[in-house]
């Protein structure tokens, strides 16, 4: 069993992450009924305040606190209960991101912070929201912080030269996160907040968006790569296997380290001021971080494969049939996995250099990631979720909680590939993102994109009965469910696997090869930012 | 470190595919000119309106069915709001911003770049097919930001 | 695959690592296939535009 002391941390920031998660679907299914046409906003409420709402209370809060729930969760079951300092620590973190959390949640509602979750300058929020913004990223480095120093302890205590799969992948990606939001902090401290304040005059653009994306594309991996977790240790456990590979896994984690972060601008390949030959470089960085995720494509389908055979399942593709399919824990989480093949073949397009101008800030995008983050990950947390709260609430989950969280999959499946469908296909004729319902006074061509949008929004309100149901489930979880012991289930490694190099634990190495792509992809190009900047722009509030 | 046969069998594929993407879009953008608008000149965006050529917006013909059309993008429209070229012609954008980040795209087209302020960003293409187009901005830049378009007339 | 020589211990030792992986060999090979078929179908649209 879990100390009690470690399962408030967790359930602090779960309780967090499912508010979050009812007030950014809220924002969802209005944005879709608006673009559908089927209603009108009040006066007062704006589709851009919703949009900033739904993207920061989703992208950012509702995924973060989730991450961290479950990795102390993790962190306290494979490396022993939290020590003193990383306790204090985290609850240092969770405090901290949750007062920056409430500030701009209140500055958003306030319409003083309507710039949506990216905030590119220069548009012009009150200086608050960036204030907010600090106090996120900063408590989530508390957290970092509390984690490193809970397995630095574990390895000084047990003098192991091989941590755990869960803690070294959690350890990976709060390395990977905290990396990543240095370029973020830096440009909300040094640029967005003496700017707002009125301290200096102007702000330099480019550099702002080349901070922002620097940390923008390694953000996707820090959602990923718990749902990843779930999937290489937990769901061997789950239908009764092992891991395929202890290390294969960890070295897919150390290639996610390495090449999600030098790769940026391949979310800028449209806009001037960068030359197209940096682009391409990232370009192909981008490619490399696909590795990764095509070995984790055959650990997964391999996990499946050994466990069925061994179960005693024949032919070419018996092994299917004999996964447990009625296990939610399983469920949530396989459907999660099959969503990603499309996910993922998108990302490859829209990483494709000028292939990219297709798909560029067009609803293809945003289909995009509601099929990445909105579904492979927000499903594998949900199937986490099943397990998870009534092993922190010292709860059972039911027969009839089972059946719940299948429909609630099912209508999450039926609603996304309606939505998202609609989305992607009337993103390729070219309907932009992040824009209000509009005919563009008529204009033929844009009338033919309202149907699509009829269908995002029938889409949009499956999803939000989806979420309806599974804050049911959380809920019956946490305060209802029959009284009891819950695994957390964490798989072991196959008998027959072989040993793991312990060089893949080696902090050092992997850490500076990291800082050292990092400097050779964005050196150069970021320099050449500097020297030969425009006047820089004062802020706008044009909302 | 022991990788199991079709383990390995599946990253060369995986390896071979992704090679052959990154050749096709390379030798597309390198030996056939197709790269993403990546312009590098700039200018002040607060006295873009009096810096030439944005000072003169509009649509100018350089040669035959060569045009150059010289816009502003500001919120919540473009300048030039109506241009129109005969089919088959040619046209390069010039575009820039005199206040926030805003997009430029017309649909059906792989016309779809980002304008930065202080930044002159420009494209090319060619209309093959006569009728309507509508030149709009996709990057969020105000409430307005919705009906931020133009059209473009390409005729027969 | 190496398949079991009842003769030979020492392959038996490594048939045993070598599991039976088809139906994953077809299945990434599946998304293999569905991969390039979406790159290829949006590179066409950008090549008739
Ligand atoms: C009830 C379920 C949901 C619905 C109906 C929904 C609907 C939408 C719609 C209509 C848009 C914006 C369209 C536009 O660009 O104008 C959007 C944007 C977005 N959604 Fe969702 N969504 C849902 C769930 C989620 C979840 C669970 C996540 C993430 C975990 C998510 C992340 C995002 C993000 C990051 C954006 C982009 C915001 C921006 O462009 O600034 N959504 N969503
Ligand atoms: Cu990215
Ligand atoms: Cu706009």
């Amino acid at each position: 069993m879990i100390n009690e002391k470690d399962t408030r941390l967790s359930k602090a920031f779960i309780t967090v992450s499912f508010i979050a998660l009812f007030l950014g679907a809220t924002a969802g299914l209005l944005q879709t009924l608006v673009r559908g046409g089927v209603i009108e906003l009040p006066a007062g409420i704006g589709y851009y305040q919703l949009l900033t709402a739904h993207g920061v209370l989703l992208a950012l809060i509702f995924t973060t606190y989730f991450i961290m729930g479950f990795l102390y969760a993790g962190i306290s079951k494979t490396l022993g209960t939290l020590y003193e300092v990383p306790l204090k620590t985290g609850w240092l973190g969770f405090w901290m991101m949750t007062f920056g959390t409430g500030l701009a949640t209140v500055f958003i509602l306030l319409n003083k912070a309507t710039v949506l979750y990216t905030f590119y300058a220069p548009l012009q929020a009150s200086p608050w929201f960036y204030i907010a913004l600090v106090h996120v990223i900063v408590g989530s480095w508390m957290c970092a912080f509390s984690m490193w120093r809970q397995y630095y302890i574990w390895k000084q205590i047990t003098k192991k030269k091989l941590s755990p799969l869960f803690s070294f992948m959690a350890v990976m990606t709060m390395a990977m996160w905290f990396i990543a939001t240095l370029g973020v902090a830096a440009a909300v401290i040094f640029q967005f907040i003496p700017w707002s304040f009125g301290w200096v005059e102007k702000i330099d653009i480019l550099i702002s968006r080349t901070l922002f994306w620097y940390f923008g594309h390694p953000l996707v991996y820090f959602w990923l790569l718990p749902a990843y977790m779930c999937w290489y240790v937990v769901i061997p456990k789950i239908i009764g296997g092992k891991i395929f590979s202890d290390a294969l896994a960890r070295l897919s984690f150390v290639l996610f380290l390495l090449f999600s972060i030098p790769v940026g601008f391949h979310h800028q390949l449209l806009e001037p001021g960068i030359s197209h030959s940096w682009k391409f470089f990232q370009v192909v960085l981008t490619f490399m971080v696909i590795i990764p995720s095509l070995m984790t494509a055959f650990s997964m389908f391999a996990v499946f494969e050994t466990t069925g055979r061994r179960k005693g399942a024949k032919g070419l593709l018996g092994w299917l049939k004999v996964l447990p399919w009625s296990d939610v824990r399983f469920f949530a989480p396989m459907v999660g996995m099959l969503i990603f093949i499309p996910a993922g073949a998108g990302g490859i397009i829209n990483a494709s250099h000028q292939l990219n101008q297709v798909v560029h800030n067009t609803l293809w995008v945003t289909g995009h990631f509601h099929l990445t983050v909105a579904s492979s990950v927000t499903l594998t947390f949900f199937g986490i979720s099943y397990w998870l709260i009534p092993y922190l609430s010292g709860r059972t989950l039911t027969k009839k909680m089972h059946k719940l969280g299948i429909i609630q999959t099912v209508m999450w499946a039926v609603g996304m590939f309606l939505m998202s469908g609609a989305m992607h296909l009337v993103g390729l004729f070219g309907a932009p993102r992040r824009t209000a319902y509009t005919t563009y006074s008529d204009h033929p061509q844009a009338a033919e994109w309202i149907p699509y949008q009829a269908v995002m929004a029938v889409g949009g309100t499956i999803l939000f009965l989806a979420i309806l149901l599974v804050l049911y489930i959380a809920y019956y979880l946490a305060f209802r469910a029959p009284k009891g012991e819950t695994e957390f289930p964490i798989g072991e490694v196959e008998a027959a696997a072989v040993q793991t190099p312990i060089i893949l634990e080696n902090w050092k190495l992997w850490v500076g090869i990291s800082a050292m792509l990092i400097l050779i992809a964005y050196t150069l190009p970021f320099w050449h930012m500097i020297e030969h900047a425009p006047p820089g722009s004062q802020g706008y509030k044009f909302w | 470190m022991h990788i199991h046969k079709y383990e390995k069998i599946w990253l060369w594929f995986g390896a071979v595919c992704l090679v052959g993407f990154l050749s096709i879009v390379g030798v597309s953008a390198y030996a056939m000119g197709n790269q993403p608008p990546s312009h590098m000149e700039t200018l002040d965006p607060k006295t873009a309106t009096a810096t030439a050529p944005f000072d003169k917006p509009g649509l100018f013909k350089k040669g035959s069915k060569e045009y150059e059309a010289v816009m502003l993008a500001q919120a919540f429209t473009f300048t030039p709001q109506k241009l129109s070229v005969p089919v088959g012609s040619t046209v390069t954008f010039k575009v820039t911003s005199t206040d926030v980040v805003h997009g430029f795209q017309i649909p059906a087209t792989n016309v779809n770049m980002m304008i930065t302020p202080g930044y002159v960003s420009t494209i090319t293409q060619t209309f093959t097919k006569p009728g309507k187009y509508l030149i709009l901005c996709n990057e969020y830049c105000g409430t307005g930001h919705q009906v931020m378009a133009v059209t473009l007339e390409v005729t027969a | 695959m190496p398949q079991l020589e009842t003769n030979k211990p020492k392959k038996l030792k490594k048939a045993e690592k070598e599991q039976d992986l088809k139906g994953t060999l077809l299945s990434v090979m599946l998304l293999g296939l569905f991969i390039i078929l979406s790159w290829g179908a949006v590179y066409a649209l950008y090549l008739s535009r």
